[in-house]
């Protein structure tokens, strides 16, 4: 009897009917089985961890990374440039440190947003795809969540500050559901007294405290399960809570969020602000175990009085990012973390009557580093106005594709969505210059 | 390790057969169907399927004999058989194909014609089902978006056309060679004479090979428009009756549009719609695994059917309460039977009180309304209470002011209707809410309710129901909409191709978008005092057409007639949509209802409805929606049919023995308490209050009207933003986030140590331990406690540093525990 079992598989590898079990079983069958996969000590195929900076607004490349000396005034603007650690590459005067540390980090210039809305970007810039209504396309974080789990008591994503546009589905699980959701930290990491929410334990409310409770509520469950089978749900709510514990008592959460050690020295060299202490609060996590931090920043929509603006808005980010990258290198672990600096698209050229420049879909800049990104490049260009992409010119799906591929995620990744369809994640192909 | 178990697997199952068919064989009593077969043309193929007879008849517990029996052609220039039972036409002709089984015979004749020596094959016909079975044409492969290597295909082979023009004309003609067929490139990537992403997917020699070959020596002829198209598939067997590790080879026939048939059985492609139990190749051969019934989803070129099978429990059961007065008892009960599953224990009455408030009303009984509960004698204590709860009791000092029913299902058709302020503006959100609110208030009928949405025109701050089109903006998005909310249809897919799992087609989709072609939105001038008022109008002209076919579309309803309306075609539609003509209103309805209460839905997903997806009880679904049509759609009569059941009344402990058999309800099925719930239940509990922006204090989280309040418990806990008529948008999983929250965070942690909830009362009050893990018990869980309860709570607060402290950990334990969180 020579029957061949179905063997079609997706050309993920997928078995077909994985997709229809899940539809069946609703977001159950899915978040449970992929936990306790992703809780299980499996080997670690992904030892790539990712920083994403984001500055929600759109932050003008004219007047940062991609100036354009040459041209008239009115669209020059008010910056002269500076020489960089490139010879023959130039920044603005805003960006002094940047433009001292570029040999650290490289730059696309040749980024094409192909989109000039707040909100869309936001769901683009950091899922690769754009808006598509019919399906919510799952970020970055989400998707390492989903394909890798868990790596010690930590969540595997986690947000700082809450500067991420969520109207059309920015930053968010998507299809992959609410459990792949960023944990976020919405409180001020340079403020005196840093509590997490949820994570810190509430006022009142010690260590001891917590292990009395947890040892309670393990009594009377006892008691109160009268039989050895239960309600396939229940299995579910026990892996969660134990993770909840986990992460609420385990060593390396205390010691992750606890800034306090840091030296102080360090501290001041981040910055302290927001910002600079968000980047630093990013260092700690992923040592701690998490794979995906983002760290937002807002303010960047200059429409009116672009350069004022700037002026307030660039020094943290100049101050922090190359400590970032110093400090990740100093630790040996910039190799196996990407970092990586997007927002929503640039600006445009010619200057506003309100001193500002509004939103430009078809240029702007990306900046990426470590986990094996030619340090010290600048890749394409735009056009005498910095309008248009005059050489190399890239995409976000691109883009998308670079991260996916240096986070070892299949960049032909296929989810599923709750209804059950099929849904590959990206289409873009990585960018071979930092490959 | 998966080929070893494979392996053994099929030993094991090779065993079984072997004695099974060990006792047929020395009967040898069998029946081989067809008994004629007519083989059409070149490649064409027949499955033969071998069953045990009992007294000459085929039974719906026949065994299948198929793979056993053995098979010999005695004309094998003409017809070629292997030992699976499946035939290939060699040569015209007539042959007989000897089928034994031990040492009986039996012949089966074959007529074989049409074969001629150089075939132009068709490109519907012949080449699409290969690509379909290959599964070249899958959304993940060469039907994405740009396709594979640029090859694309359209998803199912919706668009032949352009499929042809992919396969024989894109890329400079490379992935044909007419000169040398077998050489072409779309033949050697499938079969991996080349490297091939994809894997291989067919075999060199293979018939669906030899007729992609073949396709290109004839000339690689394109669709034509007047090819005709499946338009019926039928398995055979349809059903049956096994036991664990019996296998069933199946037959598929399709039925052309022109009169003939075809055997496909080679060519469908098939799933099991419960890999618990059962497992199907690709040639159609069925195992079982596990207990329970389950299907097999057979899809070939745009149509579908399935093949069920019943795998029972045990035996006998024992069912001396079980009553078929109610209509859920009584086709339980047929099912219980008919599976041989013995269903839970009736659950206790502070269970019942507990979950009979929170399904009914959304919110907990106070310890008070528990214990006057507690204490009331009389069989009909429960039914009393449910009529209570759902306001039928009769008595109007009683009945009017239940608001807590109107407003828990308000919220539940204000998530589905995609009620919020982001579309629709403070004044059309209040609009809406307040004229569902006002439906579930006086329980219209829901037909009424329905037709009021659909035909809905006019102001939509002052016509609440008209706010529909203004969330459902275009005809796509409202006949979505439509066909998924009052028909569990997901039309969504035949958007843009064929449904893949259903006969739906873009005719059958455009069909009823035709009917929302004619209505439109626009500025108001008359009501413009609040700003950004809207009015629906229905205009004179207006049309769809196919994206495809760019023909004007008539509105039709779903597999129905075409009916114009000269004034308003919503108004047909909504006579319809509403009427028994629909097979699927009641019925989606009902199922919704079903799992809202039962926490399963006949079908699941419940919006999900399709031949392919069948219920779990027919018979129940059926005969609830006839009883809901009968009502006159009357909901609270539905709830009350359901929540009077002994079915609904069970325990939510499983057994050993019916722990699987979840999906005919042998055991109430816990669910988790949605977020809005859950936070009025924590407040119940508590003694405490949750303030809402914007609205009055004492508001329930039930009765919020719209979607985004900054309210970081109910973010947490999937309170939906309406973004999507799915019911899957309320999430019905736990997750990290909110086990953190519940157990760490600062809402359970700020009211259980507010000095002014009950708890905090009690304390100041300096009430004795004994009282207070008493009222907390009740509080929660609407029960007392129990002596070893009692004795493990007194410990714990003994443990603690402070009696606050210790009572203040036992509160926080209980509203953590699966208890509390879960309806059960």
């Amino acid at each position: 009897m020579a029957a061949e079992y179905q063997t079609d598989h997706y050309c993920d590898g997928v078995n077909r009917r994985s997709f229809l079990q899940i539809g069946a079983l609703g977001g159950l069958g899915l978040s449970l089985s992929s936990y306790l996969k992703s809780t299980a000590a499996t080997t670690d195929k992904s030892p790539t961890n990712c920083i994403l900076i984001w500055t929600r607004g759109g932050t003008s490349h004219h007047d940062t990374l991609d100036p354009k000396p040459d041209a008239p005034t009115s669209i020059r603007g008010e910056y002269d440039v500076i020489d960089t650690a490139i010879p023959g590459v130039k920044f603005t005067e805003i960006c002094p440190n940047l433009a001292k540390h570029a040999d650290k980090f490289s730059v696309l210039r040749g980024w094409n947003p192909r989109n000039g809305s707040h909100g869309t970007a936001d769901q683009y810039v950091m899922s690769g795809r754009k808006f598509n209504q019919a399906v919510a396309y799952p970020t970055y974080g989400s998707v390492l969540s989903h394909y890798h789990g868990f790596r010690t008591a930590m969540p595997p994503f986690i947000q700082l500050g809450t500067n991420v546009d969520r109207r059309f589905g920015g930053g968010s699980a998507g299809i992959l559901g609410l459990e792949h959701m960023p944990f976020e930290i919405d409180a001020d990491p340079n403020a005196a007294k840093f509590t997490v929410r949820d994570i810190t334990p509430p006022s009142g409310v010690s260590f001891a405290r917590i292990d009395r409770r947890q040892s309670a509520l393990a009594r009377l469950d006892a008691l109160q399960r009268n039989t050895d089978v239960q309600q396939p749900a229940f299995a579910a709510l026990d892996e969660h809570y134990k993770a909840a514990f986990n992460m609420i008592t385990a060593p390396e959460t205390k010691q992750a969020f606890d800034l306090e050690k840091e030296d102080a020295k360090l501290r001041e060299a981040y910055g302290k602000n927001r910002f600079g202490q968000s980047c630093l609060l990013s260092r700690r996590l992923i040592e701690a175990g998490v794979r995906f931090v983002t760290v937002t920043d807002g303010g960047w929509d200059t429409h009116a009085n672009n350069f004022k603006g700037l002026k307030t808005r660039i020094p943290p980010v100049d101050k922090a990012l190359p400590q970032l990258l110093m400090d990740l290198a100093d630790r040996g672990m910039l190799d196996t973390t990407l970092v990586c600096w997007f927002t929503d698209f640039g600006r445009t050229p010619k200057i506003n009557s309100a001193s500002g420049r509004d939103h430009w879909s078809t240029a702007g800049f990306a900046v990426m580093a470590g986990a094996g990104i030619p340090a010290g490049t600048i890749l394409g260009a735009t056009d005498a106005e910095g309008g248009y992409v005059s050489k190399d010119e890239y995409f976000t799906d691109d883009i998308a594709a670079t991260v996916y591929s240096k986070l070892g995620l299949p960049t032909d990744l296929i989810a599923h969505a709750p209804d059950g369809r099929p849904v590959r994640l990206i289409e873009g192909r990585p960018i071979k210059e930092w490959m | 390790m998966k080929n070893n178990n494979c392996t053994m697997i099929m030993a094991l199952s090779v065993l079984a057969l072997a004695m099974f068919t060990g006792e047929v064989m020395a009967a040898a009593k069998f029946t081989v169907l067809p008994s004629e077969v007519l083989l059409n043309g070149n490649f064409a193929q027949a499955q033969l399927v071998v069953t045990a007879t009992k007294s000459g008849e085929i039974r719906i517990d026949s065994a299948d004999l198929t793979h056993t029996a053995k098979y010999t052609s005695l004309n094998v220039d003409v017809v070629t058989v292997d030992q699976t039972g499946l035939l290939l036409a060699v040569a015209n002709g007539t042959a007989e194909i000897q089928i034994r089984v031990g040492r009986s015979k039996r012949i089966v004749s074959v007529i074989v014609a049409d074969i001629t020596e150089s075939p132009e094959l068709d490109f519907h016909y012949s080449v699409q089902p290969v690509l379909s079975k290959a599964g070249c044409n899958m959304g993940a492969c060469h039907a994405s978006q740009h396709g594979k290597g640029g090859f694309v295909l359209s998803v199912f082979g919706y668009d032949p056309s352009k499929d042809f023009s992919s396969i024989v004309k894109d890329q400079l003609q490379r992935r044909v060679d007419y000169i040398r067929p077998e050489n072409s490139l779309f033949v050697l990537k499938p079969t991996a004479q080349v490297p091939h992403g994809g894997g291989q997917r067919l075999k060199v020699g293979s018939v669906m090979h030899d007729t992609l070959v073949q396709w290109v020596s004839g000339g690689a002829q394109g669709p034509t428009k007047d090819s005709a198209v499946v338009v019926d598939l039928v398995a055979t067997p349809s059903r049956r009756v096994a036991e664990i590790g019996s296998t069933q080879q199946l037959q598929i026939r399709a039925t052309y549009s022109d009169g003939t048939t075809r055997d496909v059985t080679a060519l469908a492609r098939y799933d099991s719609l419960d890999d618990g139990l059962l497992k199907v190749s690709t040639a159609g051969l069925v195992e079982t695994l596990g207990r329970g019934q389950a299907g097999v989803m057979v899809r070939f070129e745009g149509q579908a059917t399935t093949f069920m099978v019943t795998i029972p429990y045990g035996a006998d059961v024992d069912l001396p309460q079980w009553s078929e007065d109610n209509l859920v008892d009584k086709f339980a009960v047929d099912k219980f039977r008919e599976l041989g599953i013995q269903p839970s224990l009736l659950c206790d009455d502070s269970t019942f009180i507990r979950r009979a408030y929170l399904d009914a009303i959304g919110g907990l009984p106070t310890p008070a309304e528990t214990q006057q509960f507690l204490d009331l004698n009389g069989a009909d204590k429960r039914t009393k209470l449910i009529d209570q709860l759902l306001g039928l009791t009769g008595d109007p000092a009683q009945d009017v002011f239940n608001d807590r029913f109107a407003a828990y299902w308000t919220l539940k058709w204000s998530d589905l209707l995609r009620n919020s302020s982001a579309t629709l503006g403070e004044q059309g959100m209040w609009s809406l809410h307040n004229w569902i609110r006002e439906s579930f208030r006086v329980n219209r009928g829901f037909d009424e309710f329905v037709k009021d949405l659909i035909q809905a025109r006019g102001s939509l701050y002052m016509n609440g129901p008209a706010n529909y089109y203004q969330i459902n903006k275009n005809s796509s998005d409202l006949t979505e909409a439509t066909t998924q909310l009052f028909m569990g249809i997901r039309l969504e897919c035949a958007k843009c191709h064929h449904h893949p799992f259903e006969s739906y087609s873009q005719a059958d989709y455009y069909g009823m978008a035709a009917f929302f072609s004619r209505v439109g939105t626009k500025n108001s001038e008359e009501f413009g005092l609040f700003g950004r008022e809207r009015v629906v109008v229905v205009n004179p002209t207006g049309d769809v057409q196919h994206p495809r076919t760019r023909e004007t579309m008539k509105p039709t309803v779903l597999h129905g007639d075409v009916i114009e309306h000269s004034l308003d075609r919503r108004i047909p539609l909504a006579s319809w949509l509403t009427s028994t003509q629909n097979p699927w209103f009641a019925k989606s309805v009902v199922n919704r209802y079903v799992r809202y209460l039962m926490g399963r839905g006949l079908v699941e997903p419940v919006d999900d409805m399709r031949s392919t997806n069948p219920a779990s009880n027919e018979a129940m679904l059926s005969a609830l929606a006839a009883s809901f049509e009968e009502s006159g759609y009357d909901l609270k009569q539905l709830i009350r049919v359901i929540m009077t059941s002994r079915t609904y009344q069970l325990g939510s402990e499983p057994t050993e023995m019916n722990v699987s058999a979840g999906k005919y309800y042998a055991f109430y099925h816990a669910k988790r308490m949605p977020a809005e719930a859950l936070l009025d239940a924590i407040n119940t509990a508590t003694g405490t209050a949750t303030k809402f922006k914007d609205l009055p204090p004492g508001t329930l989280a039930i009765e919020l009207p719209d979607t985004n309040y900054p309210n970081y418990f109910l973010k947490t806990f999937g309170k939906p933003l309406r973004v999507s008529v799915c019911e899957c948008e309320r999430a019905p999983d736990e997750n990290l986030a909110q086990a953190l929250h519940t157990l760490n965070g600062d809402t359970i942690a700020k009211k259980i140590s507010d000095p002014l909830s009950h708890l905090g009362k009690l304390l100041t009050a300096e009430a004795p331990v004994e009282e207070v893990i008493a009222h907390i018990f009740m509080a929660t869980l609407s029960r007392m406690a129990t002596p070893d309860e009692q004795a493990l709570c007194k410990q714990i607060v003994a443990e603690a540093p402070t009696m606050k402290e210790g009572c203040e950990d036992v509160l926080w334990a209980l509203i953590n525990s699966k208890q509390f969180v879960y309806i059960q």
